[in-house]
């Protein structure tokens, strides 16, 4: 019925169009598995750093180490001699009496005076330029996009930190006797493209 | 260690993390807006394409990148916050004020020194790309000797002895040095008095600072000031464009031409007449203009000496004899006898030394020193050698010839500098890049930009600036002055000569604290430098009392008078943007079009449209140049406004080595012209031989239209018809029919962003036009992609011309996006790319773009610029030109299209700037980057809406206008009118010939 040519053929196109579904579907597999996506992205660190101890139970103030989110663009990391102001006297030992690894990390760092070199959790794209002193004198908590970092034992990304999800907020809408009405703005916040985008 | 935002991909680091990181606890859902717009249906669209794809909606990419810590973090720099440093441009002939903006240690931009006397914040388009300059990958990395790197150590070791077995050393430097340069220069040649110390330079002004020397009896310079003078008379002196402190004297003249609507009947500005031999910056902007040969110089200020003392037909005779037209010299004496004291003559640099005797005489007749003429004892450049000096004991064969900062292989007047080297022993080259100079050196030493060095200067007398470093040197570089301390303290056995000071830093510091301590400004020496560091030094100038004339030493200077034979005649110019070489590796002055010619990568021989006619030379015909037996080959350019029978060069093009950018541009080294017909008068030619090669070089201009074909763009009008009425644009304009199809939007809550750009204070410098690109990450293209129409300046300066040879009118116009409310090329948009903001801004949105270009066909305006190519790749590779793009603008890649933000990054830093503090947003807190430049203060930025803002003042002037407004897009830039004081008996109305002259 057929021509050997033609079922030749027509294998040669079902291998090919098998071939391509199998790798159509292992990108996707590869983009979407969790640890690809950005919401949740939770890297493994140099050091164990446990915001849930320092900031939850120890209480010590986001400000006291990302001292620049209240002055400039960037929250700024703290330098190894503003964890050493603590860490000084503070070394956890374990119950052999052995420092703990993450303190002997930090104590080889300022020892070496080397740099820590940190994954970076909240990365937003190079065409967005987010200010941060903005958003704290606008009486935001750190929380409201950082998530519960008072609770996380290893940092994550608690939002995926897409344009839609700043819209959401700056998107509402203000009430009538809002005095930022009287500078023009009807929204939470800017939602022209110059806001962000420059 | 800096902290890191956004570094490279670590792709291992990203595997291991792949394999370890923990699970998510959170998965975004994607909102969907309830109505169904265009966005929500692409929106929806992509999802349900992505769920059918790949079985569940919204893909994501997560970044991995990493951040570094500091170990201790300086108390004052913080990531992604400016630093301003106060120091001095050195690199140009007069030293200006600067105010460094560093960003994450690395300087990014310069602004001029508001506090400075001289350019009082404002900045020229060299001093802007300086930043460029510093970054350069080219620079000479490290010292070597025969081709191969060497330590410092070791060089020095080898220069020293040289010197010291040497019985002639030969130090070349150029003229422009500080006062703590010329005290190393001295201590040097204490300590080994076989150097002898020359001083080379091109584009000096020698024979008239050595004619204010005989005739005043004492060394000095005499300053211009233009805001006082009513008549300003130049000779060939291009005194806006290249001619002395440019900054002050486009600051003064324009302040000069300043006009109150208030008391338009009263209106007074001052009237500039040029007699020039070529189409200068100066002479475009002249409200009467006589073309004149170099050698008619002295004839004419003759003749107006003699028609100042009341011999009516002096004037008379000169003009019928040389052909000039006799009005318009007859109506400057007439405006130098009804304002005695209140005028000013200046001569050009390039003219012998009897032309200034002779201008210094009418000056003194004229009255005008001590009024409008200052004096300064202290001028910031030393005069040059002469070359003759110079080669005869070079010729001699020196033992040792050190070259500091100056590139005389390249740029000898006339000669041939290489064979003058190889007969001298060791020979040193000490610059920036390896350039003709150092690379035919034995030994080539790489020196520090201005940004990595220390230094100081004295413009004016009692008014010192510091230099100070603001980065570290990139490469392994060192000061000029710095190897003479070394050079000098290793010969004198290593004890310091005075004091205990180690290094150059060391040495200025010394000098300056003993100094402001023996003024008095301090007993505290320490607070006084570190007062001076942070002000930019002692910035208040004495004042000097101007010196009295010899009339009987000028009277024989001018009675040497050489007189001009032969046909054509020649002159030499520095260029425009990149002088007389030493920006020639810089591709932004490169791609700076000439403010007059608009020619781009290149240097041309200019001449008029009558020469060309009888050379029969087209635009583009390569002609040889002849004088004393030396030929060069240029492209003509033919410009209107060109003296016949003059032909006019630049220097600066024409660059064998030192640099990618400056070997790749086009051009021809004019220098082997120089002084060839008279070695007093370099850079003026007589009798000069011109022949077709029947070659063809076509110069690349910007602008290829110079008519504005009778519509109404750059309007000017008379003295005479502003103080008739006031609005005198308004029957100039073509308004539109009052149609709008949308109703408009209300802008009058909040700010609105607008610019105000005054044309009667606009000269054309084009300082803007590089402030924007150093400001805007704005790319090079080329002069090829220029030839083809695709140059990316946000900001342009649009030329045009009209009228006859003898009465030609040139309009200078800033243009850039106007920001208009009925932007046309919003709606064309597809994806939304540009939009408008609640402020007035037409936004470009880059992520959006997808390059359909329909914006820029739509825009009537044609400001908008399409990244063809990639125009950034090769900054974007090199990790050392990658340095200098601003961290606050998007670096824009292939496809994209891009304009004028208004400078957006900056309105929005001090709009949340003042929010944060709940502070109010004073007017002109926010200043573009164009306008910061501007030394005319022509634009200015604010709020519309704030009705006490100096735009929203200059937007109810009389004589505003918009560009095109019969299209109603509602443009929220506004132009001032240009009011021109032409002389009395100009019956010309402006602005609405027909036609057009063209070029």
């Amino acid at each position: 019925m057929f021509t050997k040519q033609f079922e030749r053929r027509v294998y040669l196109a079902l291998g090919v169009l098998v071939f391509a579904i199998a790798l159509g579907g292992s990108f996707g597999v590869y983009v979407l598995w969790p640890s690809n996506r950005e919401a949740g992205y939770e890297p493994k660190q140099p050091i164990p750093y446990s915001h849930k101890l320092h900031a939850g139970e120890l209480k010590i103030d986001c400000l006291y180490c990302h001292a620049e989110a209240e002055k400039g663009p960037h929250a700024t990391i703290p330098s190894v001699a503003t964890c050493m102001k603590c860490h000084e006297q503070v070394q956890t030992k374990d119950k052999d009496g052995n420092l703990t690894e993450g303190t002997k990390t930090l104590l080889d760092h300022w020892e070496k005076k080397e740099p820590i070199v940190w994954n970076k959790v909240h990365d937003l794209a190079d065409f967005v330029y987010f200010d941060h002193s903005r958003h704290m004198a606008a009486d935001l908590t750190c929380q409201e996009c950082h998530g519960p970092v008072e609770t996380f034992e290893h940092m994550r990304r608690e939002y995926g930190m897409k344009m839609s999800w700043c819209l959401d907020c700056h998107r509402e809408e203000l009430s009538e006797d809002d005095p930022a009405r009287q500078r023009g703005l009807e929204t939470r916040g800017p939602i022209h493209c110059t806001a962000c985008h420059r | 260690m800096s902290e890191h935002h956004g570094t490279h991909h670590h792709s291992h680091e990203a595997m291991r993390l792949l394999k370890e990181a923990a699970l998510p606890t959170h998965i975004e859902n994607f909102a969907v807006p309830n109505g169904m717009t265009r966005r929500g249906m692409l929106k929806a669209l992509m999802g349900a394409s992505a769920a059918l794809a790949l079985g569940v909606p919204g893909c994501e990419r997560k970044p991995k990148r990493k951040i570094v810590s500091r170990v201790v973090g300086p108390e004052y720099q913080k990531p992604g916050k400016a630093i301003y440093y106060s120091s001095t441009w050195t690199e140009g002939t007069c030293p200006y004020g600067l105010i460094i903006k560093a960003v994450d240690g690395r300087p990014i931009k310069i602004e001029g020194n508001p506090e400075h006397p001289i350019n009082k914040g404002a900045s020229s388009s060299a001093m802007q790309a300086s930043i460029l300059s510093l970054y350069d990958p080219d620079r000479l990395r490290a010292p070597q000797r025969g081709g191969e790197s060497v330590s410092w150590e070791a060089a020095d070791s080898e220069i020293v002895a040289a010197i010291q077995r040497a019985t002639s050393v030969v130090l070349i430097t150029r003229s422009s040095l500080g006062p703590s340069e010329r005290a190393i220069i001295d201590e040097f040649r204490r300590v080994c008095p076989q150097v002898r110390h020359f001083v080379h330079e091109t584009i000096h002004d020698t024979p008239r600072r050595t004619a204010w020397k005989k005739i005043y009896g004492t060394d000095g310079e005499v300053l211009p000031r233009f805001d006082k003078a009513r008549i300003i008379v130049s000779l060939d002196a291009d005194i806006l464009g290249t001619d002395g402190a440019v900054l002050e004297n486009i600051r003064t003249f324009s302040e000069g031409r300043r006009l109150d609507d208030a008391t338009h009947k009263q209106a007074q500005i001052s009237r500039l007449y040029t007699l020039e031999s070529t189409m200068t910056l100066t002479g475009s902007n002249a409200d009467c203009r006589v073309r004149l040969r170099p050698s008619q110089m002295g004839g004419v200020v003759t003749a107006l000496r003699l028609a100042a003392a009341g011999d009516d037909h002096a004037m008379h005779d000169m003009a019928a004899k040389h052909g000039l037209p006799r009005d318009t010299l007859v109506e400057l004496v007439k405006d130098l006898h009804a304002n005695r004291g209140e005028s000013l003559v200046v001569a050009g640099p390039h003219l012998p030394a009897s032309v200034h005797a002779n201008v210094a005489m009418l000056n003194d007749e004229l009255g005008t020193p001590g009024h409008t003429l200052g004096w300064n004892p202290t001028p910031a450049t030393l005069p040059v050698t002469d070359p003759g000096e110079v080669e005869a004991v070079l010729g001699q064969g020196a033992d040792v010839v050190i070259c500091l900062g100056v590139n005389p292989v390249y740029d000898w007047p006339g000669g041939n500098f290489t064979d003058l080297l190889g007969k001298s022993g060791l020979s040193i080259g000490h610059g920036l890049c390896s350039d003709e100079t150092s690379s035919a050196c034995s030994i080539s030493l790489p020196s520090s930009h201005t940004l990595e060095s220390w230094n100081d200067a004295e413009p004016r007398t009692g008014l010192r600036t510091l230099c100070q470093p603001v980065i570290a040197p990139l490469f392994d570089a060192r000061q000029e002055a710095e190897s003479l301390l070394v050079w000098t303290r290793s010969l004198a056995g290593g004890k310091a000569e005075t004091g205990e000071q180690e290094d150059w830093h060391g040495y200025v510091r010394q000098r300056w604290q003993a100094q402001l301590v023996a003024e008095g400004n301090s007993r505290n020496a320490v607070l006084a430098w570190e007062d001076a560091l942070r002000t930019g030094g002692r910035i208040r100038p004495n004042s000097v009392a101007f010196p009295s004339l010899d009339r009987r030493v000028a009277e024989a200077m001018v009675a040497t008078t050489p007189s001009g034979d032969g046909d054509y005649e020649l002159v030499i110019l520095p260029h425009p943007t990149i002088l007389d070489g030493r920006f020639a590796n810089n591709g932004w002055l490169q791609e700076l079009p000439d403010p007059v010619t608009k020619v781009v990568w290149d240097n041309v021989a200019t001449i008029s449209p009558e020469t060309a006619r009888k050379l029969g030379a087209a635009e583009g015909d390569v002609i040889a140049i002849t004088v004393g037996g030396n030929s060069v080959d240029l492209p003509v350019l033919i410009q209107a406004g060109a003296t016949d029978g003059v032909v006019a060069t630049t220097l600066g093009h024409g660059r064998t080595r030192g640099g990618t950018v400056c070997v790749e541009a086009a051009g021809t080294n004019a220098a082997p012209l120089l002084g060839r017909s008279d070695p007093a008068v370099p850079r003026v030619a007589v009798g000069i031989g011109i022949r077709k090669t029947g070659d063809h070089r076509k110069p690349v201009r910007t602008q290829k239209e110079s008519s504005m074909h009778g519509r109404p763009i750059a309007l000017d009008g008379t003295l005479d018809e502003y103080r008739h009425d006031a609005a005198f644009v308004k029957h100039r304009r073509h308004l539109p029919a009052p149609a709008d199809l949308y109703e408009p939007y209300d802008y009058s809550k909040g700010h609105k962003w607008a610019m105000a750009i005054d044309l009667g204070a606009c000269v054309g410098c084009s300082a803007c036009v590089t402030a924007c690109q150093a400001e805007n990450n704005i790319p090079i293209v080329g002069k090829e992609q220029c030839d083809a129409g695709r140059e990316m300046h946000w900001m342009r300066i649009d030329r045009y011309q009209d009228g006859t040879p003898d009465d030609l009118k040139i309009h200078h116009q800033p243009m850039l996006c106007q920001h208009c409310d009925n932007a046309p090329c919003e709606s064309v948009c597809p994806v939304n790319a540009t939009s408008h903001s609640p402020e007035g801004l037409n936004e470009m949105t880059y992520n959006r773009c997808v390059g359909t270009r329909y914006c820029s066909n739509n825009c009537p305006y044609k400001v908008r610029r399409f990244n063809f190519l990639r125009y950034h790749g090769a900054r974007l590779r090199d990790p050392v030109q990658e340095l200098a793009f601003n961290p606050q603008v998007t670096v824009r890649g292939i496809g994209v299209m891009e304009k004028c933000t208004f400078c957006v990054q900056r309105i929005n830093d001090a709009k949340y700037k003042a929010l944060n503090r709940e502070e109010i947003l004073r007017d002109g807190t926010i200043q573009t980057a164009c306008e910061q430049a501007c030394p005319a203060q022509a634009i200015v930025f604010g709020d519309a809406n704030d009705p006490d803002s100096r735009v929203a003042r200059l937007r109810a002037s009389q004589r505003s206008y918009h560009v095109l407004e019969e299209l109603n897009v509602k443009p929220n830039v506004t132009y001032l009118a240009r009011v021109r004081n032409r002389a009395s008996g100009d019956h010309d109305v402006g602005g609405h010939d027909d036609g057009g002259h063209e070029a």
